[in-house]
């Protein structure tokens, strides 16, 4: 045996070491004492009660211990049942399955590297490339101090040559984010795999899974991988600085989206307008068009009467001229009024 | 002959099954998968790359690993 097929048996063992004491913790179940207990009081009171002659009290006696045996009937069943090989001890990985699969992840992975104290198991997988989105190599760094209930916290998925998403950087991979793999259609046999301490198919199927694209679920999407474009600067823009249009649901930068006083949305500034009274941008939905001139203005710059300021101004002036020239022609017709004219009120009564 | 099938595919099942003496690789792909291209999936014999042809022996353990496994994101 070289060295090296000594160093993975060692490892073989530990791991196996490890999965075997889990499960037979797991086979540690308390036994049915207190309902044995209750049997045996129950038959203390019903030896007494026959030998007294109280035959009421045998009867309901001699049930109540028909139910407890029943009862202790199926608690022993029940644990009979546990401390019998399940279907799932009988599937765990013997100390030579797990050497094999160790020897053969060194034939289905360039670089396979572990450690006994730290309890470490890694493959590094080629080079991924997605939608001709180079990604990189990735490690897959396994921790098997508990392969049964350590699922999914015990594997990261680290980029060895990093080339993380614009927009986010803790995304190196459309499914992975903070080293964490969302597993998705992988979970299952995944998680399969740990329990029977299959490491050979556990690395298979999550190096199949960084290899496959889901664009229906991705953290980041490939198409835009390498940043989304600020519709009005243009410059790349980061998911916290990132803001939609509610109209036409481009993306804009934090310099470049407009926050509409009216109602508070936001816009980018095709979607808005400069309101010609106060200088602010607006959406459409909250401008106007003034009653008089038709000129653009929000709900804040038009009074009342739907008029701009201006058009309001120059209304009143035109107001007030009309009442200047109907009072002049007022005043013409007064002078053919009577010198001392009817009281106001009085009115010409018939005698 | 009773051989192991582990089927990492949709709920990731390990079961001895039993097959006829003769059984190849590509009979028991399609008796356990269906009409789904094998090229789709990763099959190994005792944890060894194999041909279709191949004739399965007592014992054997086959795995058979989809090549797209799709991820999420929560």
């Amino acid at each position: 045996m070289t060295r090296q097929q000594r160093l993975l048996m060692r490892m073989a063992i530990a791991i196996h070491e490890r999965l075997h004491s889990k499960t037979t913790r797991d086979k540690c179940v308390a036994l049915p004492a207190a309902t044995w207990q209750r049997c045996e009081t129950l038959n203390r009171k019903l030896q007494r009660a026959t030998q007294r002659g109280w035959n009421v009290a045998t009867n309901r006696l001699n049930h109540d211990l028909r139910l407890a045996v029943e009862r202790l009937r199926l608690e022993v069943a029940e644990l009979d049942h546990g401390l019998r090989p399940s279907g799932r001890e009988d599937r765990i990985a013997t100390v030579g399955d797990i050497y094999s699969d160790l020897v053969a992840l060194h034939d289905e992975f360039e670089d396979v590297a572990f450690n006994l104290r730290q309890r470490t198991l890694s493959v590094t997988t080629e080079a991924i490339e997605l939608d001709s989105v180079y990604l990189g190599p990735f490690e897959i760094r396994l921790d098997w101090t508990d392969l049964l209930e350590g699922h999914p916290s015990n594997y990261r998925v680290i980029a060895v040559d990093p080339k993380p998403a614009a927009a986010n950087e803790s995304v190196t991979h459309p499914h992975v984010q903070d080293e964490a793999v969302c597993e998705g259609d992988g979970h299952q046999p995944i998680r399969k795999a740990l329990e029977r301490g299959c490491l050979l198919d556990f690395f298979l199927i999550v190096a199949n899974l960084l290899r496959t694209y889901n664009s229906g679920s991705p953290f980041v999407s490939l198409s835009d991988w390498h940043g989304v474009e600020c519709a009005d600067c243009g410059s790349t823009v980061c998911d916290d600085e990132r803001w939609t249009c509610e109209k036409c649901e481009t993306t804009v930068c934090g310099e470049c989206y407009y926050n509409c006083p009216g109602c508070d949305g936001i816009f980018c500034n095709e979607c808005t307008t400069r309101c010609e009274g106060c200088d602010d941008n607006h959406c459409s939905g909250c401008m106007k068009h003034c009653s008089r001139c038709d000129a653009e203005l929000c709900q804040g710059c038009l009074n009342d009467n739907e008029r701009c300021s201006d058009c309001h101004d120059q209304a009143l002036e035109e107001e007030a001229e009309e009442t200047e020239s109907d009072g002049s022609s007022h005043s013409r017709d007064d002078a053919d009024a009577p010198i001392q004219p009817h009281r106001v009120g009085q009115v010409a009564v018939p005698a | 002959m009773k051989i192991l099938v582990i089927n990492n595919d949709g709920g990731g099942f390990a079961d001895y099954v039993d097959v006829a003496d003769g059984t190849t690789v590509a009979q028991l792909f399609e008796r356990q998968i269906g009409s789904t291209k094998p090229s789709h999936y990763l099959i190994r014999v005792n944890r060894q790359p194999c041909p279709a042809d191949q004739v399965l022996c007592e014992g054997d353990r086959i795995s058979i690993t989809p090549t797209k496994i799709e991820g999420a994101n929560s």
